[in-house]
């Protein structure tokens, strides 16, 4: 099984770190990433950037809507993510050692495996977004067939034009809420809840790591997927962390 | 050099900044461009005197202005990045070897549009916009909108910091883009334009200059989109309404519309301004600015403010309601509405706006309800209203025209009781 291991905590962890303390927690990821991926379960990871810098997007009747800021607008915000392959053993074990499990939560969510080839190296130039998918969770169970299999097309042919273009980093979608188990540390105690970390309405059910010039060509990928419709989308950069690798 | 000579030289230079900011900062961002030019403008200014000012100034000033920042990013890079950047940099030192009249105005039109992009909120568009194209001090910009000067810092780096870290693109977008992304940019520069169309006693000068910052701006976007009729119109509603600047205080009061002096309207502006509505509706149906630029342009005509053609303004304001929901444009019309079907009928429509409930912290709303039963004689009600305009009011001048307003209602009605007595 893969699973992915979201990391959520108060932005203002994140921002209120002096230089000294945010160098010092950048190198315990640089660690615990070397360590992850050095077992050779790891699929790909992603640093973002604070939520001040996101952008969320929609269509609705054929016009794009696009805003400044996150999805949701809450205290504590995604930071970051892992993925991984193994048990849910494992995926609880490496969840509880991320740095910001003690004080933050560790979403633990199963990958739901996509037909086709894993995607291959992207070539093209230029910098990482992820296309953060938010939705009902209630959405894919109230489609019918021809809905589904529609719905699924599309991404596939969204995965197919990224994947030729060279600007395909990574797409998963994620299992269902009720399989999520969040994960935090509390002075050095491994605590598992069941459940995702926040029970809400719209849910994240998925999401595209692509490589894009700038913000404008991610909103026009963006655009393309079909959650945008009938959903949100949120934008978000990744962070440049080739220094602690 | 004498003290004159001196202040020539930093005029020259001033004029400069605005244009050559803009083009600094596609290639190394906001605060290393301003930093860079402001070496360059000292500079000039030690080295003009002595040395002559050289044939392009502007010229000299963006290739020193480019040296200072090639260096500072020598110094930043780290290694490996400085060599790749150094690459592009020295390319591009090149490319631009021929710099004489060299103009740059495209970099201003991209700087806008970076502003104005919808991935920013639209209140860091504007506080951007006046920041990095119009060149007001963030002092200026945090004093444009009532906030202190930290806050409007913080708010500029945010939106800077997000322009950056989201690789927003300093760039015209495409053409299949543009009528969208045009809007936001034409939104950004009425803003600013209302902004400066509100004066206040102690700040008039400076509201003054952002009405011209909105109309420089939108000078600009006629002159690099030549073909587009919604910034004609903007530049057009822009200029009619400026027209009247003159005639809005008298001795520091404000004179509402109906009193004004009509004899002080700017004459030039509001032909400039009809002749660019006229272009703007020759090229297809009207957008809201030119329907908005219109119903302007029929106040400006009227020799007087019985004369307006109402009846035309209410059509039009018929038309702009098809394009918005706005329920400030729907309060306009009642307001309009009273000058053709008598004060009940406006007041009716005001009543219904103030039940909808959207304009419950609109000043204007209890302005023009205040208004209104002024004028039916209804004294005390007017006051009333008065009353709740001013506590909504942040603006000192429009506070006093209402409290004297207020007054005189509160006066009707004991000259309304000696009358029947």
């Amino acid at each position: 099984m893969r699973y992915v291991l979201m990391i959520h905590a108060a932005e203002t962890r994140f921002s209120r770190r002096s230089p000294a303390e945010a160098e010092s927690v950048m190198g315990a990821y640089g660690a615990y990433t070397k360590e992850l991926f050095a077992g050779g379960n790891a699929g790909d990871c992603a640093a973002l950037e604070a939520t001040t810098t996101a952008t969320t997007v929609q269509v609705r009747d054929g016009k794009r809507a696009v805003k400044d800021g996150p999805f949701a607008e809450t205290r504590e915000q995604l930071g970051g993510y892992y993925s991984l392959s193994g048990t849910e053993a494992e995926a609880l074990a490496w969840a509880a050692r991320i740095p910001d499990a003690e004080g933050g939560t560790v979403e633990v969510r199963p990958l739901v495996d996509m037909p086709g080839p894993p995607p291959p190296v992207a070539t093209a130039p230029g910098k990482d977004f992820l296309l953060f998918i938010y939705e009902a969770a209630s959405r894919w169970g109230t489609m019918s067939e021809a809905e589904r299999a529609e719905t699924l097309a599309r991404y596939l042919a969204f995965g197919k034009e990224l994947r030729e273009a060279g600007q395909m980093v990574a797409g998963e979608r994620l299992g269902p809420t009720a399989a999520a188990k969040s994960v935090s540390r509390v002075r050095g105690d491994r605590v598992v809840r069941d459940g995702p970390f926040a029970e809400t309405r719209e849910q994240l059910g998925g999401y595209w790591r692509v490589r894009a010039r700038d913000l404008d060509e991610a909103i026009a990928m963006a655009v393309k997927l079909p959650a945008a419709e009938t959903g949100s989308i949120e934008i978000r950069p990744v962070m440049d962390t080739s220094r602690y690798a | 050099m004498t003290v004159e000579a001196q202040g020539t030289l930093a005029d020259v230079v001033r004029a400069e900044r605005r244009r050559l900011v803009a083009t600094l900062v596609r290639r190394y961002g906001f605060d290393l461009a301003e930093e860079a030019f402001d070496a360059a403008a000292l500079a000039a200014l030690e080295q003009w005197p002595l040395e002559g000012v050289p044939a392009s100034p502007r010229a000299w000033l963006l290739a020193v202005a480019r040296r200072r920042a090639i260096d500072r990013v020598r110094q930043q890079a780290t290694a490996s990045a400085a060599r790749e950047e150094l690459l592009a940099l020295s390319r591009e030192e090149g490319e631009s070897a021929d710099l004489d009249a060299a103009d740059f105005p495209d970099d201003r039109l991209r700087l806008l549009f970076t502003c104005c992009h919808p991935a920013i909120a639209r209140e860091a568009q504007v506080a951007l916009a006046l920041r990095w194209l119009s060149g007001l001090s963030t002092d200026d910009v945090a004093r444009a909108f009532c906030v202190t000067t930290s806050t409007m810092a913080q708010r500029l780096s945010r939106a800077k910091a997000k322009i950056e870290a989201a690789g927003i693109p300093c760039e015209v977008p495409e053409r299949s883009e543009l009528p969208e992304r045009l809007e936001a940019v034409l939104e950004v520069i009425y803003a600013i334009g209302s902004e400066g169309h509100v004066a206040t006693s102690g700040e008039a000068l400076l509201r003054l200059d952002l009405a011209e910052e909105a109309l420089r701006l939108a000078e600009l976007v006629v002159t690099l989109l030549p073909g587009s009729a919604p910034a004609r119109a903007l530049l057009a509603l822009l200029l009619l309404v400026h027209a009247r600047r003159e005639a809005r205080l008298a001795a520091g009061e404000l004179v509402p519309l109906e009193e004004q002096d009509r004899s002080r309207w700017d004459g030039g502006a509001i032909a400039r301004g009809r002749t660019l509505l006229t272009e703007s509706l020759a090229s297809g149906p009207p957008s809201a600015w030119a329907i908005e630029a219109a119903i302007q342009a029929l106040h400006d005509e009227a020799p007087d403010h019985s004369r307006t053609d109402f009846a035309q303004v209410l059509v039009l304001y018929g038309l702009l309601r098809e394009t918005t929901d706005s329920p400030v444009v729907a309060l306009a019309e009642s307001v309009a509405r009273a000058w053709v079907h008598g004060a009940e009928v406006g007041l009716r429509g005001v009543l219904e706006l103030e039940r909808g409930g959207q304009l419950a912290r609109h000043p204007g709303l209890f302005a023009a309800k205040a208004d209104l039963l002024r004028r039916l004689g209804r004294g005390p009600e007017a006051a009333v209203a008065y009353r709740e305009a001013i506590s909504l009011t942040a603006n000192e001048v429009e506070r006093r025209f209402l409290a004297r307003r207020c007054a005189e209602a509160a006066g009707q009605s004991i000259g309304g009781k000696l009358d029947r007595g």
